[in-house]
Formats: C-alpha cells, structure tokens, sequence
C-alpha cells in the first residue's frame, strides 16, 4: 500500500514538474524571439528620406544665414532692439546640431533605441527651445517696435506647427514605447508595432524638418527685416 | 552516467537558485525604490524562494535517491532558475525594450512584473514537487525498515 502511496506521489511530483518544464519552455522561447524582435534593425540612408534630406538643406541654410548675420551695419537704435535676436537663433541652431538625429545624418542601422532618442530629443528640447522659446523670447523682445506686427503673424503659425509637431512626437513616443509591452508576439503586433520601424522614422524626420522650417523662417524673417545677408 | 550527471545538475541548482532569488531581489529593489514603497510589501515575493531554499537545504541532510538521482527534478529545476536569470538578465541588460529608458533607472521593472507571475508559478512547482519527493523517501523508507526487520 505504501509502495503505491510512494509511487503515487512521484507521479504527482513529475506532473507537477512537467507542468514548471512546460511553462519554462513557454517563456525560453518567447523570451528569446521576443529578443530578436526588439533588436530588430534596419538599415536606412537619411538621403532616402525627403524629410530628413530638407531638414538638413535648412539647417545648413539656416547655419549659413546666421553666420552671415553682421550687427555691426545696423544702427545703434536696432542693435538695442535686436541685438539678442542673433543669439536666439544660434542657440536654437546649436540645439539642433546637437540632437543625435543631426549627429547621425547618413547611413545607419536603425533600431528602437535610436529611433527613441531622435524623438526624446524633439519632444524634450527641440520642440521647446526653437519652437517655444525661441520665438517667444523674440516676440517678447520686439514688443512696442515696429517689426512687431510682421514677426507676430509667423509667431502665431509657429505656435500651430508646435502642437502638431507636440502631438505627433508625443503619439510616436507612446508607440515606441509599447515594443516591449507584448512579449507574447502575435501576427497582430508584429505588424502594429514591429514593422514599423521605417514608417516611425518618415514620421519623426517630418517633425525634424517641422522644426528646421520653423528656425529657418524666422531667420529669413530677421534677413528681411533687417537687410538680409550683409 | 545519468547519476553523475544527476548529482552535477543537483549541485549547480543550489548555484542557480541563489542568483535567481538575487535576480529577483535585486528587481523588487529597483522597482520598490522607483515607487518609493517599502520592501516589505514585497514578502510574498521572498517568501516562496525561502521556502525553496529551506526544503533544499532539507534535502541535503536526507540520503534519498529518490531526489538527488532524480534526472528529471534536477533538469527542470536547472531549466527554471535558467528561465528566472534570463527575465533577471533581460529586465537590467536589455536595453532594445525601450520601457528600459522610459524610468530612467537603468532596469526596466514593468519587463520583470510582468513575468513575475509566471516565475513565482515555477518556483511553486518545484516547491510542491520536492516535498512530495520527500514525502515519499520518508514513506518508503520506513517500509524498508520494516522489511529488514
């Protein structure tokens, strides 16, 4: 009788140990193709890219204006209004030579992280320092002059192209985030979340280039002001 | 061969048990801290690898063939701690989730509870399943006492 009681509990322990090998198995190999998911990279060239390609043609335009940009010509009445306004530009400038998606300008391997960064970047200080404080800080300055009402009209479809680009990157951030929300991949998230590698990135280089057109804009506003390339 | 082999997988468990709870603990810390909650609340966590450690060391001082010669226990018990490092190794080193960055922690501890349910479940099993083994050598043993009698 206890032979049988000995062999029944050995039953239960391999039942019970086969179900843990089971459920082991299960989350090796999820783990593992889960694995391979998240490091899914792809190879892209900024140069295919409409938008990455425009946003470095008006950042180096825009570089190229700033530097051409000579206080020293204007009288001494606008140099006390405007004398700021060259280095609004050029911090604004600076911020967006320093993103990574600026650093990264040409052939790479594309993966979550990268395309993380390149967002996190736009949504945590390009959108605010060339798209808010820049403006602002030159909208500000220029109150009670008479180029007020010119810069105020781009002021205004700045401050639109903001909560887009706000919205966008924001939406973008949360999907990104999600890559490793389901680790159990179905056909449903790997073609919601997994394959859209590329099309995160068309998304976040419009953005990009939202924020170059928005600085390139205002310099062009300040050349026509104030005499353009002297 | 399969003895051998056995008592090797048996030895190395005690190894991987440890580095699993320490995977385990040092994600409770992470998080707990993130949420600046206290450690305590996660006891039912701790508890069942504590557990698992007692019928261990248990086991050490029972002679019984029935555990130590068990190819089967010690493989699935090797397999799970190795499926415990790895979400442990995944949650601190897998910095592709981008839920890694999304904290700023350096640990992802959404990664870690998430599966920690199933890892619990693991630990568990093998809880249950050796003190049934153990159940057992003290059943058949007292039957062999009495058949030498």
């Amino acid at each position: 009788m206890k032979k049988v009681f000995g062999e029944f509990l050995e039953l239960l322990a391999s039942s019970l140990l086969l179900i843990a090998l089971l459920i082991s198995g299960f989350l090796l190999l999820v783990n593992l193709y889960h694995k391979e998911y998240v490091g899914y990279e792809v190879t892209i060239n900024y140069s295919d890219y409409s938008n990455a390609k425009k946003f470095k043609e008006n950042v180096d335009l825009a570089e190229e204006k700033i530097s051409k940009i000579d206080l020293s010509k204007l009288s001494a009445d606008e140099v006390a209004k405007v004398s700021s306004i060259k280095d609004f530009l050029s911090n604004s400038l600076t911020t967006i030579k320093n993103s990574s998606f600026y650093k990264d300008y040409g052939t790479l391997d594309l993966n979550y992280v990268n395309l993380y960064n390149y967002n996190n970047d736009l949504y945590s200080s390009l959108s605010y320092d060339c798209m808010f404080y820049m403006p602002y800080s030159i909208e500000t300055q220029l109150r009670n002059t008479k180029y007020y009402d010119s810069f105020k009209n781009l002021f205004n479809s700045i401050n639109n192209n903001k909560e887009n680009v706000d919205l966008v990157s924001s939406y973008i951030r949360n999907r990104l985030l999600s890559n490793s929300d389901y680790i159990y991949t179905t056909e449903v998230t790997r073609s919601t979340i997994f394959n859209e590698l590329t099309d995160s990135f068309t998304i976040v280089a419009s953005n990009y280039n939202e924020v170059s057109k928005t600085l390139l804009s205002v310099v062009e506003w300040y050349e026509n002001e104030f005499g353009g390339l002297r | 061969m399969k003895s051998i082999l056995s008592k090797i997988l048996y030895y190395l468990n005690f190894i991987l048990l440890i580095a699993a709870f320490g995977g385990v603990l040092y994600g409770m810390i992470m998080t707990y801290k993130r949420l600046d909650k206290n450690l305590i609340d996660a006891l039912y966590i701790f508890i069942p690898f504590g557990v698992l450690f007692l019928v261990t060391i248990i086991e050490l001082f029972i002679p019984s063939k029935y555990i130590k010669n068990n190819l089967f226990l010690q493989l699935v018990s090797f397999i799970s701690y190795g499926v415990i490092i790895l979400v442990a190794v995944r949650a601190k080193f897998d910095t592709n989730m981008l839920l890694y960055h999304k904290y700023g922690i350096g640990y992802n501890p959404l990664y870690l509870s998430d599966n920690l349910s199933y890892l619990l479940s693991l630990v568990y099993f093998l809880i249950f399943a050796n003190v049934l083994l153990i159940i057992k050598t003290f059943v058949l043993k007292e039957k062999n006492i009495k058949i030498e009698k």
